[in-house]
């Protein structure tokens, strides 16, 4: 302790107060801006860690995808933005006078002078007391070196860097290509090929779609176009692709269910079920054209003579060719209202049959690809990965009816048993018997082939149901050829020209003939069970 | 601040105190500075060691040291509270009159030794309550005011348990210091032994008086304490409190009471003598950390997993002492 601290008229002595007051200011002045610059510092190192690890992934994602920005541009722009973040937060956060001086007391032990000092010099405004303080402050000893109390040095973000930056620099000069390798191995060529097929066709499909204005077909042809791009991707394997496909082949013909029953609502008629003959056959005249013309006055006589011309097409829509006549009359006498009504519902029905024929195709498209991959599989089915819907098709006697069935399968176990069957076929053998008997499908006579009526439509109209066909394997019989006397011939013909029979039963009549040519009464061994008005 | 921190004069003054108390006591500083530090603080502290370490000779050598009355009270469990109070007695005047008259107790002092104080029973030992809080004393219907200072210096024996009777919370809650007596070291044993075995033992000779006693007090309260170290004073005692969001961890599981307010003042206006001792006007956190043990040990009840398994109240204050951060959020450096 020195003389002057000791002295009787000053507790303690150490230069003015006032001198002191100012010392301590700017003591924790110095002592602000050092610890700002370490902030600075910190959050700069922070940043740089931040900006490494970001630069480090995309350069990882460049290198893995293909990217437009080069990869060191990538990582440079990646911790410039992050240091200069670092620096922005570093310089927002500006540290607290008290907390500083706080600090400072405890790294240089200063027993909580110079805090104390501080809070009361500036809070408190007490200024006797404040420079008590501030000289007993200064006499234990102001940092004289604010570096001393608040360093620059690498903190813990800092000394993480270099890992960091290592890691960049592996990244970057690694090869990645063995992330790409199983997926190279894993690429089925077949799929890659049918893939590309059936984006070909979608893209001509959505091209028709938008040029004939068919919103469904455009909506499936893009799903197809897309399901054939990840199949020529490799992004599906052949189990996976195979699934795809079903399930694409399902939404193609719910499409076309709903197309058909739209197409029903408008009262022009029930569509009739067949084969071929799903619609009626394509009108020569473009009937929106005639409808666009009517409305302009334009209609003249070549339109009309086409009008008459296609009236048995006209008729099978559910138009007869009075009302034809009576609506021409009217056009001539100036009402066009009877001709532009029977114009708009050709129309919708010259739209449905185009959706129809495009779904159609579309699906057709589908189970051949399926049919493709499945015969390129059944040969490691067995050990590897078995596809029982596929091996079931062996089971059908018809190239369409196999895929279907393995479809109908598929899709009756995945929507279990409330909605089996939302079609059916006019020919197959027993399998497709059973198939029928699930199908809430029931069937109808009608004029021109058998009517079938939906779920949805029951009770409320008819419904035609057609089916798509994919052609029978190569070398494989698809129907049992059975020999058969030739003198039945022509009456079994006739007798199932005429007859509406159900598929399952025509073979039975074959059979039935056979036996009767052979001079067997007896009908064959795996009869189906008998039901009322079969033979 | 009114008045004049002379803090050298103070030290000097207490330097020579204590030159006069190692004329006699060897080692024992940690006690003689706690004693001390409730003499400035207007505390009272319960000195507890086992026999033989010399507590009683302190307290004397200290009352030799101070020009303070001082009396002694060796409690027993036949210890009335009139025998420290003092009673009323009937006087018979020249003219034949009767008349009560008071006749104060041994407690009507300033420096009080309170020996084996916990061999009286709870009630004799209540008996000093109001004298150590309020520095009066009731009789009758007639309070008595104390001397000023005023200071109950007691000692108890913790290993005997046969025929004591262990104070009260609210006893013990009184004194500012719980200061334990240990055992000396080597170097300390071979001075007692030139000491107490050789020449007479040199006069003590009395260099405060009761005035610089109140003066130093005053000063001693005119320490100041910033708002950060308050904080963390308080943050320490929440910690002994079981059901607080700072108590630490053995806090929550062995204690069953923490530290009163009382505990906090104890705490705080010891930190403040001891940063005084220092030379210092304000508090540092060390001076907090000092003064804990000594302030809370005896206010800090443990429960009953913890009297079971024997957890010592001096690691659990260690514990709150290190785990309490002087910054909030950072630990205590």
């Amino acid at each position: 302790m020195s003389q002057a601290a000791s002295a009787p008229s000053l507790w303690i002595q150490h230069g003015s107060p006032r001198s002191a007051r100012e010392r301590l200011s700017k003591a924790v002045t110095a002592l602000i801006r050092a610890r700002r610059l370490q902030v600075l510092v910190d959050h700069a190192f922070g940043g740089l860690l931040v900006g490494l690890a970001l630069a480090t992934l995309a350069v990882l994602v460049a290198r893995l995808l293909p990217a437009p920005v080069p990869s060191w541009q990538l990582a440079g722009t990646a911790v410039s933005v992050a240091i200069a973040v670092g620096l922005l937060v570093g310089w927002w956060r500006r540290p607290d006078a008290l907390e500083v001086a706080i600090r400072a007391d405890l790294t240089l032990k200063l027993k909580q002078c110079l805090s104390t000092a501080w809070e009361f010099m500036t809070i408190h405004g007490d200024d006797e007391l404040a420079e008590r303080l501030a000289v007993q402050a200064v006499k234990v000893g102001l940092p004289v070196r604010p570096e001393m109390v608040f360093p620059l040095q690498v903190n813990r973000w800092g000394r993480l860097a270099p890992l960091a930056a290592t890691a960049l620099l592996l990244v970057s000069v690694l090869d990645l290509d063995w992330i790409h390798a199983p997926a190279a191995h894993e690429v089925d060529e077949q799929v890659v090929s049918e893939g590309q097929r059936l984006g070909a066709f979608g893209r001509a499909m959505q091209t028709r779609a938008r040029r004939d204005e068919l919103p469904r077909s455009a909506n499936q042809a893009a799903q197809l176009e897309r399901l054939g791009s990840r199949m020529e991707g490799g992004a599906l394997s052949r189990g996976e692709a195979l699934m795809e496909l079903q399930r694409m082949g399902e939404a193609l013909e719910a499409d076309r269910m709903q197309v058909l029953a739209e197409a029903n609502r408008t009262n022009i008629g029930p569509l009739h079920a067949g084969r071929e003959k799903s619609l009626p056959a394509a009108p020569r005249l473009d009937p929106a054209a005639l409808l666009a013309r009517t409305r302009r006055g334009a209609l003249d006589s070549n339109d009309i003579q086409a009008l008459v011309e296609n009236l048995n097409d006209r008729e099978r829509s559910g138009i007869s060719r009075r009302e034809l006549e009576e609506a021409l009359k009217r056009h001539q006498a100036g009402d066009n209202e009877g001709l532009e009504k029977m114009l708009e519902k050709l129309a919708q029905i010259d739209r449905a049959r185009k959706e129809d024929k495009e779904l159609g195709s579309a699906r057709e498209q589908v189970l051949s690809a399926r049919a493709n991959l499945g015969e390129s599989l059944s040969g490691e089915n067995a050990r590897r990965n078995p596809i029982p819907d596929l091996d079931a098709m062996d089971d059908l006697d018809e190239g369409s009816g196999r895929s279907d069935l393995a479809a109908n399968k598929a899709g009756r176990r995945a929507r279990g048993p409330e909605n089996k069957g939302t079609r059916a076929g006019s020919r197959g053998d027993s399998s497709i018997a059973l198939e029928r008997q699930d199908s809430p499908l029931s069937p109808d006579s009608g004029t021109s082939g058998a009517v079938l009526t939906p779920p949805s439509q029951a009770g409320k109209g008819e419904v035609f149901m057609s089916q798509a066909r994919v052609p029978p394997r190569p070398g494989r019989p698809s129907v049992e050829n059975l020999p058969m006397s030739s003198e039945f011939v022509p009456q079994v013909e006739e007798v199932l020209a005429k007859d509406q029979y159900p598929i399952h039963y025509k073979e039975f009549v074959r059979r039935y003939f056979l036996n009767l040519s052979q001079g067997q009464a007896q009908a064959p061994q795996d009869q189906p069970p008998a039901k009322k008005g079969t033979p | 601040m009114s008045a004049e921190p002379r803090v050298e004069q103070v030290r000097e003054r207490l330097d020579a105190l204590r030159r006069q108390i190692q004329r006699r006591i060897v080692g024992h500083h940690n006690l003689v500075d706690g004693i001390l530090a409730c003499l400035l603080s207007s505390g009272h502290a319960l000195l507890e060691g086992v026999p033989g370490l010399g507590k009683t000779l302190l307290v004397k050598t200290l009352s030799d040291a101070l020009h303070l009355e001082f009396a002694r009270i060796q409690f027993t469990p036949d210890l009335m509270p009139a025998d420290i109070t003092g009673t009323q007695v009937v006087l018979q005047d020249d003219a034949g009159h009767r008349h009560f008259q008071f006749q104060p107790g041994p407690v009507f002092t300033q420096l009080l030794l309170a020996d084996e104080i916990n061999r009286a029973t709870p009630k004799t030992q209540s008996a000093l309550l109001e004298a150590m809080e309020e520095k009066r004393v009731t009789v009758g219907r007639t309070g008595h005011a104390l001397q000023e200072p005023f200071m109950v210096l007691a000692t108890q024996n913790p290993i005997e348990m046969e025929g004591t009777y262990p104070l009260p919370e609210a006893q013990l809650d009184r004194f500012m210091l719980k200061l334990n007596a240990t055992y000396p070291d080597a170097g300390e044993l071979s001075q007692i032994i030139d000491r107490a075995t050789g020449a007479p033992m040199p006069p003590v000779e009395p260099v405060l008086s009761a005035g610089e006693l109140m003066e130093f007090r005053e000063l001693v309260r005119s320490v100041v304490i910033a708002g950060h170290v308050k904080d963390y004073a308080i943050r320490m005692v929440l910690a002994t409190h079981p059901g607080n969001a700072e108590a630490t961890a053995m806090v929550r599981r062995y204690v069953r009471l923490g530290a009163s307010p009382r505990g906090l003042l104890a705490v705080v206006l010891a930190a403040k003598a001891l940063a005084l001792f220092a030379g210092r006007i304000n508090v540092s956190f060390d001076d907090l950390a000092a003064a804990a043990p000594a302030a809370l040990r005896h206010r800090i009840l443990l429960n009953f997993e913890g009297e079971a398994e024997g957890v010592d109240v001096e690691t659990l204050i260690a514990e709150v002492v290190r785990e309490t951060p002087t910054v909030p959020g950072e630990a205590r450096a």
